[in-house]
């Protein structure tokens, strides 16, 4: 089975087709309905994904087109990315609800979704470009979604003008890795990169150097991530979620496809830059997200910081196995926590209507199931056992050890203990504080079962993580690299 | 075979969960909920105690479960359980902590008592966890999940400075553990491949991993204890938290970190133990003079008793780190007797605070004319603190003493801790119960008879342990013969 043109042809064909109902409906039902498609699809996508990687995790067959591999590793991310997709689209259905042009938001989600799952899948430089916008176009747009909200305009365009060019800085470093190497797939890459003279090499130092540049922007490296707290802030909550949890974790997988696989020839030049860019994301993310005075730039710090954490992973990824399966356990976990935090925010903020922390005062009253779902999301994403955000980050600090860079996993371990501060404040404000307004507020049915579902999500893979961490593990083996 | 030790710690999870239901529809209901369901545990508990002591098996682990892997491919992360003359005693105190506890709070705890109960068994399932844990991950996951109760119950229901105190709580003994995991994980990648207890005893580990490891557990474990640089937590926590939590933190929670240096510095890491016992020893020697020091200096009474448990828990390190039969079977035995003693000590606190509106000792004038039950227990309680061989705490004291002796004769100076603790304790009972009654303050209600009831409880097994010690020593001496034939 052919996973990614499958996903193609699911998910693009349902994204031109919602528009269509934009004009053939009449009214709420518009809205509702293109909702109930785009989770469907994005469920059915889910099984679609989930298929193959249970029932022939070992004999998968190449795509046909070439431009993909059609393997675990990728498998994995659309995985996670889909998943996330789902958890956004299915609470959307509450978050937007009433808005104009609901057909069109949904349309968007599934094209960033489609472009997400195929550049898991991508081995092709070309095809990683292309995938790249597809994901990132439809963003610019949700994220100016609100366009009577100024903050959400100031937001998209930041986010348009920092994202088109990050893009530049890929096509780039893409052309010079193809003066190089004369080709643009990945493993034909791999045997030419053998005969690069070392007169040459400064040109492939650059190449890789904007290739940092470029993904690091969308996967909240520092000092790449200045767009991230604005974006995170004015675009719809639910896009953020998709943002943080979703875009992100698809610039990882072009990462480790072209970091790991593609330039292992420049290894030593990397590896120290990834050490070091690790340590100041976890930090600057830790301590800037210590110091917010609102929700969603809260959220997005401590995103960054954890971006931070994955990239020890990336470090270490050609000493170790466990690197690697540090990474995407990381993806899988974080994607799923930050999607949980960002949606309670998202149900918060509507409620309350304000975004800063003081109106999470007392909420563990106001809102008994959003405060708990919230609650065990962040205590997930401060890595306390047994939820699952504690054995991805014990993967990894494993990992570092193992490769020898335990000065990072020392970091890592401190920035963990430091970011409990901040994520325990909320928890603190949402359960210790007395709430200035007492009244009890509505838990929307829709958002709750999302957060319900994310939530076990999180204490199952926590409980039992044997079967993500194994599927991470063949996908990492399969890779063919290591 | 029955998975016995699962249930012990399956059943108060569960139990958790009921109560907080039960709760929802009648507070009533919820306490007698827990007292029946901790009290049966406590049952199951005193049982598995029984099996062990009468079979002489202190020495080994029973009712082993595992090693079951928990993620195949990730070698070493076990699912195992066991119980040996070490674990078994914790596991007894914190169950029979738990049920007075629970009773301690049918009067004082008043505010949000489904989740209040719910916690307490979310705690006691953890505990039991800890204790019982024999692959480090897993040991790791229970530690950190008491944190969450514990974090909750300081918030929620301590006194007026709760926020700062919990959130002071939860910050480091958080950042205590991480470091701790760091050594786990250290151990795994340079020593063997391997989380499990049982396995790593058996393999010898290099001397620098072995170093490298006890200076992670070190800060671990000895912000649990705590000992002298990371103690600062302990007096806020122990002064903001409810009289009955201020007895599970300081009978429970505390003894984790004891427990922590000898199941896995002693025994898994015998060299480096051995080459740096000096050090562990002299801060040991520091804790105790410090809470003594400390807590004489004390107004409020609760912060002077929150002090005491530095103080003993020096005892503890002092003990476990002279390697000798006495020194570590009484360390052992410190450790039982503290919980009860110390829990007794805070739930007078608790009811005297109660009754009398104030902890402050110059405030608490005359008890002893106007709280007579009160007073009686006080002095009682104040004896076991103190170590006054009316009750337990006399003899695992000066089986440390002892020990320390045996170690270095220098160490006899820790004869001097027993008396610094028994001049504060007194000084305290003189300024309480000695002075003339304060003639303008408003009159105290003494205890009722049903709350005498609760705190004779307490002070039962401590003469019954004075009288006939073998009850714990038997298991004791069988795992510590054991653990020091790794020195030999």
């Amino acid at each position: 089975m052919d996973t990614p043109l499958i996903l193609i042809a699911l998910l693009g064909g349902a994204a031109l087709i919602l528009p269509l109902l934009e004009i053939i409906l009449k009214g709420d039902t518009r809205g509702r309905i293109s909702g109930y498609i785009a989770v469907a699809v994005l469920t059915l996508s889910l099984l679609l994904v989930i298929y193959p990687a249970i029932t022939t995790p070992l004999n998968l067959t190449e795509s046909s087109s070439g431009l993909f591999r059609n393997d675990l590793m990728g498998l994995f991310f659309s995985f996670s990315v889909l998943l996330v997709s789902l958890l956004v689209a299915a609470s959307s259905l509450d978050y937007i609800k009433g808005e104009p042009n609901e057909s069109i938001y949904y349309s968007l989600l599934l094209f960033t979704s489609l472009g997400m799952s195929l550049l898991a899948f991508s081995v092709d430089l070309i095809m990683i470009v292309v995938a790249w916008e597809l994901m990132s176009i439809p963003t610019y747009v949700l994220t100016g979604f609100r366009k009577k909200d100024s903050k959400s305009n100031e937001a998209a365009l930041k986010y348009f003008i920092l994202g088109a060019l990050s893009s530049g800085t890929i096509l780039y470093a893409i052309s010079l890795i193809f003066g190089l190497t004369g080709s643009t797939n990945i493993y034909q890459i791999v045997e030419a990169s053998g005969a690069i003279t070392s007169g040459l090499y400064p040109v492939a130092l650059l190449a890789m150097l904007l290739f940092t540049a470029g993904f690091g922007l969308k996967m909240s490296i520092v000092p790449f991530h200045m767009w991230i707290p604005d974006t995170y802030e004015g675009a719809p909550t639910t896009i953020s979620a998709l943002l943080s949890g979703g875009t992100k974790k698809a610039a990882f997988v072009v990462a480790i496809r072209v970091f790991v696989i593609s330039l292992p020839l420049l290894q030593l030049d990397w590896q120290l830059t990834f050490a070091i860019l690790a340590l100041i994301t976890m930090t600057i993310g830790n301590i800037a997200a210590l110091t917010q005075k609102t929700i969603t730039r809260l959220l997005a710090y401590s995103s960054i910081a954890q971006a931070g954490y994955m990239l020890i992973g990336l470090t270490v990824a050609l000493q170790t196995e466990l690197g690697l399966i540090g990474v995407l356990f990381h993806v899988f976990t974080h994607a799923v926590m930050q999607t949980t935090a960002f949606l309670a925010a998202a149900i918060v903020t509507k409620k309350v209507g304000r975004t800063d922390l003081n109106s999470f005062k007392g909420l563990g009253n106001r809102m008994p199931l959003t405060a708990l779902t919230f609650t065990v999301s962040l205590l997930a994403l401060a890595g306390i056992p047994p939820l699952n955000g504690f054995w991805s980050k014990l993967v990894l600090f494993t990992a570092a050890i193992d490769g020898g860079f335990t000065w990072l996993a020392i970091a890592g371990a401190i920035n963990s203990a430091f970011s409990l501060g901040y994520y325990a404040w909320v928890i603190k404000r949402m359960y210790l504080d007395e709430a200035e307004i007492k009244l009890k507020l509505q838990e929307s049915n829709i958002f709750s079962t999302v957060l319900i579902i994310a939530t076990v999500i999180i204490i199952i893979t926590g409980i039992y993580p044997a079967p993500i961490y194994e599927f991470a593990r063949l996908a990492v083996s399969t890779l063919g690299v290591i | 075979m029955l998975p016995i030790l699962s249930l012990m710690i399956l059943i108060p999870l569960l139990a958790s969960i009921l109560a907080y239901v039960i709760g929802k529809y009648s507070e009533r209901g919820v306490r007698l909920f827990s007292f029946i369901m901790s009290l049966s545990i406590l049952i199951f508990a005193l049982l598995l105690y029984g099996i062990i002591i009468t079979s002489d098996s202190g020495g080994e682990m029973n009712f082993e479960e595992g090693p079951w892997a928990w993620i195949p491919t990730f070698q070493g992360v076990d699912y195992h359980l066991g119980l040996d003359g070490l674990s078994a005693p914790l596991v007894l105190i914190s169950a029979f902590l738990t049920v007075l506890v629970v009773l301690g709070s049918w009067k004082l705890i008043k505010k949000r008592q489904p989740l209040y109960y719910a916690l307490i068994f979310l705690f006691e399932g953890c505990i039991i966890g800890v204790f019982t844990s024999l692959n480090l991950i897993l040991f790791y996951v229970f530690w950190e999940l008491t944190l969450i109760p514990m974090f909750f119950f300081i918030g929620i229901w301590g006194g007026s400075r709760r926020k700062y105190a919990a959130m002071k709580f939860f910050l480091f003994t958080y950042a205590g553990s991480l470091i701790m995991l760091l050594g786990f994980l250290a151990l795994y990648v340079f020593g063997a491949p391997t989380f499990d207890m049982v396995a790593l005893s058996l393999i010898q580990i290099p001397f620098w991993v072995q170093t490298l490891v006890t200076i992670a557990t070190f800060i671990g474990f000895g912000v649990k204890l705590p000992v002298v640089p990371f103690h600062t937590w302990l007096p806020d926590a122990h002064v903001e938290a409810p009289a009955p939590i201020s007895v599970l933190l300081a009978g429970v929670l505390l003894k984790m970190g004891g427990y922590g240096f000898i199941r896995v510095n002693l025994t898994l890491l015998p060299e480096a133990s051995e080459a740096y016992a000096w050090f562990f020893i002299a801060i040991g020697v520091i804790t105790m003079f410090y809470g003594a020091i400390v807590a004489m200096t004390q107004k409020d009474m609760k912060r002077l008793i929150a002090l005491t448990s530095v103080n003993h828990m020096g005892f503890v390190l002092v003990g476990a780190y002279t390697l000798s039969s006495y020194g570590v079977a009484g360390s052992i035995f410190q450790m039982f007797n503290h919980a009860i003693a110390i829990g007794l000590l805070f739930m007078l606190t608790g009811y005297i605070h109660d009754q009398a509106g104030t902890r402050e000792i110059p405030l608490l004038r005359g008890l002893k004319d106007t709280m007579p039950n009160t007073a009686t227990i006080l002095v009682l309680a104040s004896t076991a603190g103190m170590g006054v061989p009316v009750f337990a705490p006399f003899v695992s004291e000066y089986m440390v003493i002892v020990g320390a002796i045996s170690y270095d004769t220098i160490l006899a100076i820790t004869v001097f801790v027993p008396m610094i603790t028994a001049a504060y304790f007194l000084w305290m009972l003189k300024r309480i119960l000695m002075t003339p009654v304060d003639k303008s303050g408003k009159k105290h209600k003494d205890m009722d008879l049903t709350s005498v009831l609760h705190l004779s409880l307490y002070l039962a097994p401590l003469l019954l342990l004075l009288i006939f010690p073998w009850l714990v020593l038997d298991m004791v001496n069988l795992f510590t013969e054991n653990l020091l034939g790794l020195f030999r």
